[in-house]
């Protein structure tokens, strides 16, 4: 996707990641940072937990392999800058609150106007219309706002902690979510560009995004009357269960994957009942066949259930931590970890890409870059500005 | 302005369950036509059948379910029997006349049945072919059984969304849509290299790959200070107050963050409690974060007495961050989804009426559209095997009588 030029001015999570899909793909991503830089070199992880915003585990994960440059949108002349960087762009990515660029002329109406072909794309939690449009929210909100958090911690987290809240996934995964959907968005407006030759607005909301993914959860209210909650997601059987040294994942889904299990714990009287043969009689049975199971867990390390379990066809995984994430065999056969060696904060050993792909890998080879790095690159070589010009812009606060 | 972004591309299907689906059903809203294919010999049973959680062995039922009619709106459907050799053949003529090929059986069942992407470039040498797992294509665990729970656990993201001092989370289907979203990004991806070069190629994607990529900010601990992150709950590293407190309603509740100085101001300011400002446990973040246990106690009291609603509008008004968290229930009732006009009406031939989600971002130019309900099993056998391939009538009889259109 070498030919593609994203224009990506967007902060924290959601439209970067989207960038980062892009630009890991192959397009030729520009990162526009404010001077002061994307607020996300502020958030962690920092060697040695020493704030820098060159060391920003957080920026140096959702930016790589993209160009750097820092512009301020709120002059006149760093808007005449934005308005030719977009000239050159086929996808322009923004995420300021509604209504921001076209406070400064630079909306899509405006835009289009100089740069028909251009796809401009807007991330925001509600999208760029309707009652909540101008409503502020925070990954932790947006996330709540889209009906999973509701649901979660559902089965043995719930029996343990129903008086407690829901829940949000780890970390920012909704934003991660809502970026995805952005990057689908995009090139489908590219697909469409390639028929008609003209760009167009699209508006990704990240509640949107987020509802349509528990699609089915949330259609059942309408079409049954049903609404799941934490309290309605157990399995009849199975579940997560506790081991010497964590938790592993137990779906037994059918009667070949029961007599796996069985096997697995050594053919144990309570388990050779009868009535268990058959899903019917097994799910009548839950609570009692899950309590057994539970006392069988403790006794076992993860691993061994694991390997034991897929060893005999069964849906068995153990919960990993993060380090045993990168620790993972399977993942270092598949190349999945890749080492992007960075300027300020040194051999950086990051996931490579959600997918293989034959003929073009999406795999981060460069860094992200340190603020403002590729001005000269960008407005220089690209816009045609002067080393003069470029120290007179920096002075004057526009870069 | 165009009428659809994928006009012209043809998507075949192999997929079941959701990720393979969801994938298609994107291109298939963004205008291509994507035909499924699929028999009675190994339905589609875990979304076809009705009433099952995520497996069953009970009978195969042909007609679809409301789970099953979700994930496959606005595609055809056709029988073939893969284990078939004129199955194998079919399939192959039908790869000829198709962009995409979508599959997510068992690493390897593909190619043992002659439809691996080499078999499948020499039928079509520019094909673009996708294929979901949960592991990968290869490795030690290629083979390995796993559901979304289970790759969810695999992935890190299990361990790490829990409370602080609980246990980890069964994670649900939401990551294997989010699987089928991120191999619809790779198939877009690959077609515009297509555009562009001419070429096709092979998509491998593993589904705890994906979801382990969501959390790569957090497993940047590991290389910068060798150290593992832990599970933090709603709480964030940093701000306080950040969670979710507990409303009027029964199992009610509403998302709060506050990061800014200003935001605590006005926050104490629509609780009606600036004695809260004078406060010195609470007079700064730094303090804010440290005591967030006793903050916590004091939102919560003032949240209890209000709907999730009510607390969302009121702090809103206040330009602090708060949405409830919200049920299916609320977002079937939320004033603005209706008026973005999210949920929409289609009309299954055996369901009736359902409503189903549109789709999940808008390209106003060339907007995204469902155009029907899920297929019925094999409905469109005679369009597709007739009209398509050019066979007649009785030849599509004979082979049904074969049981390759089956």
């Amino acid at each position: 996707m070498k030919d593609l030029k994203v224009l990506e001015v967007c902060s924290w999570y959601a439209g970067p990641y989207c960038g980062k899909l892009l630009a890991d793909m192959g397009a030729d991503v520009v990162k526009v940072e404010p001077p002061s830089g994307d607020p996300a070199r502020r958030a962690g992880p920092f060697p040695k937990d020493v704030p820098h915003p060159e060391r920003s585990g957080t920026f140096l994960y959702l930016n790589t392999n993209k160009l750097g440059i820092t512009l301020s949108l709120q002059t006149t002349t760093g808007q005449k800058l934005f308005r030719e960087l977009a000239q050159q762009a086929d996808v322009l990515l923004e995420d300021f609150p509604p209504g921001t660029l076209e406070g400064w002329g630079l909306g899509y109406e405006a835009l289009s106007q100089i740069a028909r072909r251009l796809v401009f794309i807007s991330i925001t939690p509600f999208g760029q219309d309707g009652p909540y449009r101008d409503f502020k929210a925070y990954p932790l909100n947006t996330f709540h706002s889209g009906g999973e958090g509701y649901t979660i911690p559902g089965s043995l987290g719930w029996l343990l902690y129903s008086e407690r809240s829901p829940l949000k996934a780890a970390g920012a995964a909704g934003e991660y979510y809502a970026g995805t959907m952005g990057a689908v968005a995009t090139l489908m407006a590219i697909a469409a560009r390639r028929q008609s030759g003209m760009g167009q607005r699209v508006d990704v909301s990240k509640q949107e995004a987020l509802i349509n993914l528990s699609r089915i959860e949330i259609e059942k209210y309408f079409n049954q009357g049903l609404i799941e909650s934490r309290a309605t997601r157990s399995f009849p059987i199975g579940g997560s269960f506790q081991c010497k040294d964590g938790f592993v994942q137990i779906n037994i889904n059918s009667d070949a994957m029961w007599r796996g299990l069985v096997d697995l714990m050594g053919n144990p009287q309570w388990a050779c009942k009868e009535e268990y043969a058959v899903r019917e009689g097994r799910n009548a049975a839950g609570e009692l066949i899950n309590a057994e199971l539970a006392q069988w867990a403790l006794s076992c390390s993860k691993h061994e259930i694991y390997y034991g379990g897929q060893a005999r066809g069964l849906a068995i995984t153990p919960y990993l931590t993060p380090e045993e994430v990168y620790a993972s065999p399977q993942l270092a056969s598949r190349s999945y970890f890749v080492q992007v060696q960075h300027p300020e904060a040194g051999a950086l050993r990051m996931p490579a890409a959600p997918y293989r792909l034959s003929a073009s890998p999406g795999l981060p080879r460069n860094p992200a870059p340190l603020l403002g790095q590729h001005n000269q690159l960008v407005f220089g070589e690209r816009l045609g500005y002067s080393a003069e010009d470029l120290v007179r812009l920096r002075s004057a606060g526009v870069i | 302005m165009t009428a659809t972004p994928l006009g012209g591309t043809r998507v075949l299907d192999f997929s079941w369950v959701l990720a393979g689906p969801y994938c298609s059903m994107l291109l298939a809203m963004a205008g291509a036509d994507v035909i499924r294919v699929e028999t009675l010999q190994r339905a589609d049973f875990i979304s076809r059948q009705p009433g099952t959680a995520e497996g069953t062995n009970g009978p195969l039922n042909p007609n679809s379910t409301p789970r099953f009619n979700t994930i496959n709106l606005s595609k055809r459907s056709v029988q073939l029997d893969l284990h078939t050799k004129d199955g194998i053949q079919l399939a192959k003529e039908l790869v000829r006349l198709s962009d995409v090929v979508v599959e997510n059986y068992r690493p390897g069942t593909f190619a043992r049945l002659g439809l691996g992407y080499q078999d499948l470039k020499k039928v079509r040498p520019d094909i673009v072919m996708v294929s979901i797992s949960g592991m990968g294509q290869e490795g030690p665990e290629s083979q390995y059984a796993a559901y979304a729970a289970n790759f969810g656990a695999l992935s890190g993201m299990g361990y790490l969304t829990s409370y602080s001092d609980g246990i980890p989370t069964e994670m649900r289907g939401v990551l294997d849509l989010l699987t089928g979203t991120t191999a619809c990004f790779a198939v877009l991806a690959a077609l515009h290299h297509r555009s562009v070069t001419g070429e096709g190629q092979y998509l491998d994607l593993a589904a705890r790959e994906v979801i382990s990529c969501c959390l790569g900010d957090l497993f940047l601990d590991l290389p910068l200070n060798d150290r593992s992150p832990k599970p933090a709950g709603n709480s964030h590293p940093s701000v306080a107050p950040h969670g979710v407190y507990p409303c009027k309603e029964v199992d009610s509740w509403v998302s709060i963050a506050v990061y800014a100085d200003e935001e605590w101001s006005a926050l104490c300011a629509a609780m009606g409690r600036p004695d809260l400002l004078e406060d010195p446990r609470f007079r700064d973040q730094l303090n804010r974060w440290r005591h967030q246990g006793a903050l916590e106690q004091q939102i919560s009291a003032w949240t209890r007495t209000y709907s999730d609603i009510e607390v969302m509008r009121l702090l809103q008004q206040a330009g602090v961050a708060a949405m409830p968290s919200f049920s299916s229930k609320g977002l079937s009732e939320d004033l603005h989804l209706q008026q973005r006009q999210i949920f929409q009406r289609v009309q299954h031939p055996e369901l009736g009426s359902l409503v189903v989600l549109g789709p999940p971002f808008r390209l106003v130019g060339s907007p995204l559209r469902i155009a029907s309900a899920a297929p019925l099993l094999g409905e469109h056998n005679a369009e597709v095997f007739g009209d398509l391939l050019g066979l007649s009538q009785e030849e599509v009889r004979r082979l049904g009588d074969n049981g390759v259109i089956n």
